[in-house]
């Protein structure tokens, strides 16, 4: 058994005229410290499975285990970066990297001490009293990554977060996001529907098909490209080589 | 060099603004001397009915005459009151009615026919079972301002609450955050501005309760001099009384619109 352990997971959608098969039995290990991929085409229940190991929705059926434990009995938090920033509004930068502490109504000074740290060590030290709306989306999403990684979660678990952000900014925070994951060996689950983007930055890459989403192959990205950074990765020829296989496969499903 | 030619042009800029600004203001003040002064004439040269649309100068002698006598601010102080009063506990009560909507989800399902018919129903045609109820004072006028505003205060704050996006509190649980936690931090700070205007729309409707309210029961208070002014006759009483009214309900509108700039502007 992995460090997170997804076991024969499904699950429905009910509307008042009509089910549907989100996923069907899901089966899935992690390593502690690993970077995996979820990549499938779009409605294949990426973002449902997601939502499942973070706790957020019961699956229908199957269970989840982190370190040999069933979901429902954690109680150290598990961290969701999304597809948009979310920070709120009305909370300057400080406030919201402290939200999950404030939440769990732990805010300490050591706390604090390591916020400031956490944000200068992405670079934003300088924007702790400044407000979101002052802030470029790449910026905003590195307070959000700030905001999850304050909280020390087990897990973590990222929702096509660069989608959002344009090509260079997505390129950039590739390359600290995953230095920060390493440096904290954080473990990690990245769904994208870009085939670059998992190849870059994951150690393995789980292809989903859909109606229902079914484990369709998973695959191992050659050491090279996992050793690289992901700017890096994305020169290499191997990446090219790697990127068809991909394809292709991904291509058969549709 | 080019950073006095940008100065200028700025200047230039501010210039055309205030030029802007100050044709806005004077045709403003221009429309309302020109209204005052036809009124006026109008009514001398009887080309309207001075018994019933009086005149500016009726208006003004009567002002000074209730001013001194120290009815007219009894009158006012007790209308402002009962209106301050509606329009806060109208706000208040609808904010919590709406907030126990967002609570229960199956609740707010069972009330929604309810709330669809109570806010259509126009609430003034309850003034006459209030004031059995409650007996004709304070506490029924009060009660009327509340009714007005309450019912559609409650509407637009749930479905601010409704609105805020799914997303913020998906943040918030992955912080296994309580449902109180995620109104306090997400759901209220985020209906913030819908309130303010909810606050504007309440302004206008809680004078029109308390106004109707004392139509029906009261011995004193602005609505009161309307009726009175009615039933004697006396439209200069009518028009005195008018005028009022629209002075205050414009200060009270302005005082909340003092509190938006307040709340929204708190950033910067």
């Amino acid at each position: 058994m992995g460090y997170l352990t997804v076991e024969k997971v499904s699950h429905l959608y009910f509307t008042e005229k009509n089910f549907t098969k989100a996923l069907e039995d899901i089966s899935l290990d992690v390593k502690k410290g690993s970077f995996v991929s979820i990549i499938g085409p779009s409605g294949c229940g990426k973002t449902t499975l997601l939502s499942i190991i973070a706790g957020l929705i019961n699956p229908t059926q199957g269970n989840v285990f982190l370190e040999q434990k069933p979901l429902e009995r954690q109680n150290s938090s598990i961290g969701y970066m999304l597809q948009q920033d979310y920070l709120f509004p009305w909370k300057n930068i400080m406030e919201n990297v402290l939200i999950g502490p404030h939440i769990q109504k732990n805010i300490t000074n050591e706390i604090r001490q390591k916020a400031k740290e956490l944000l200068n060590e992405i670079g934003i030290g300088q924007t702790k009293e400044s407000y979101p709306d002052q802030l470029s989306g790449g910026m905003r999403q590195r307070v959000a990554l700030a905001r999850t990684l304050i909280t020390d979660p087990k897990l973590l678990l990222l929702d096509e977060p660069f989608s959002a952000l344009d090509y260079q900014t997505k390129l950039k925070l590739e390359n600290l996001v995953l230095n920060i994951l390493k440096k904290y060996q954080m473990t990690s689950i990245l769904v994208t529907h870009d085939i670059g983007e998992a190849i870059a930055m994951s150690e393995s890459i789980v292809l989903l098909n859909s109606n229902p989403g079914r484990i369709a192959n998973v695959f191992d990205v050659p050491e090279e490209i996992v050793e690289l950074s992901p700017f890096d990765s994305r020169q290499s020829p191997v990446y090219s080589e790697f990127f068809q296989t991909v394809w292709k496969e991904l291509e058969s499903l549709e | 060099m080019s950073n006095r030619e940008d100065h200028l042009l700025y200047e230039q800029y501010r210039q055309k603004k205030r030029k802007e600004k100050r044709f806005v203001l004077s045709w403003q003040g221009l429309i309302f001397i020109a209204f005052f002064i036809f009124w006026e004439v109008a009514s001398r040269l009887h080309w309207i009915d001075p018994l019933i649309f009086s005149s500016p100068t009726r208006v003004w002698n009567l002002f000074i005459e209730k001013i001194n006598d120290g009815s007219l601010l009894m009158h006012l102080q007790i209308t402002g009151l009962e209106t301050i009063a509606g329009f806060i506990l109208g706000t208040l009560l609808g904010i919590i009615i709406a907030t126990i909507l967002w609570w229960s989800s199956i609740l707010s399902k069972i009330l929604d026919p309810y709330l669809v018919v109570l806010n259509a129903m126009p609430k003034v045609a309850l003034g006459p079972i209030l004031i059995v109820a409650l007996g004709p004072g304070y506490t029924s006028i009060i009660a009327m301002g509340i009714l007005v505003s309450v019912i559609i205060t409650t509407i637009h704050i749930y479905s601010a609450f409704r609105e805020v996006d799914e997303n913020y509190i998906k943040v918030l649980q992955s912080f296994q955050a309580t449902r109180t936690q995620i109104f306090k931090e997400a759901i209220l700070p985020s209906s913030i501005p819908t309130m303010i205007s909810t606050l504007k729309v309440n302004v206008g409707l809680s004078w029109v309760g308390v106004i109707v309210g004392e139509f029906l029961v009261s011995e004193r208070g602005l609505g009161y001099m309307i009726v009175y002014g009615f039933q004697v006759f006396d439209f200069n009483l009518v028009l005195l009384s008018l005028i009022v009214i629209a002075i205050f309900a414009a200060v009270m509108y302005k005082i909340v619109e003092a509190i938006e700039n307040k709340l929204i502007n708190h950033k910067s």
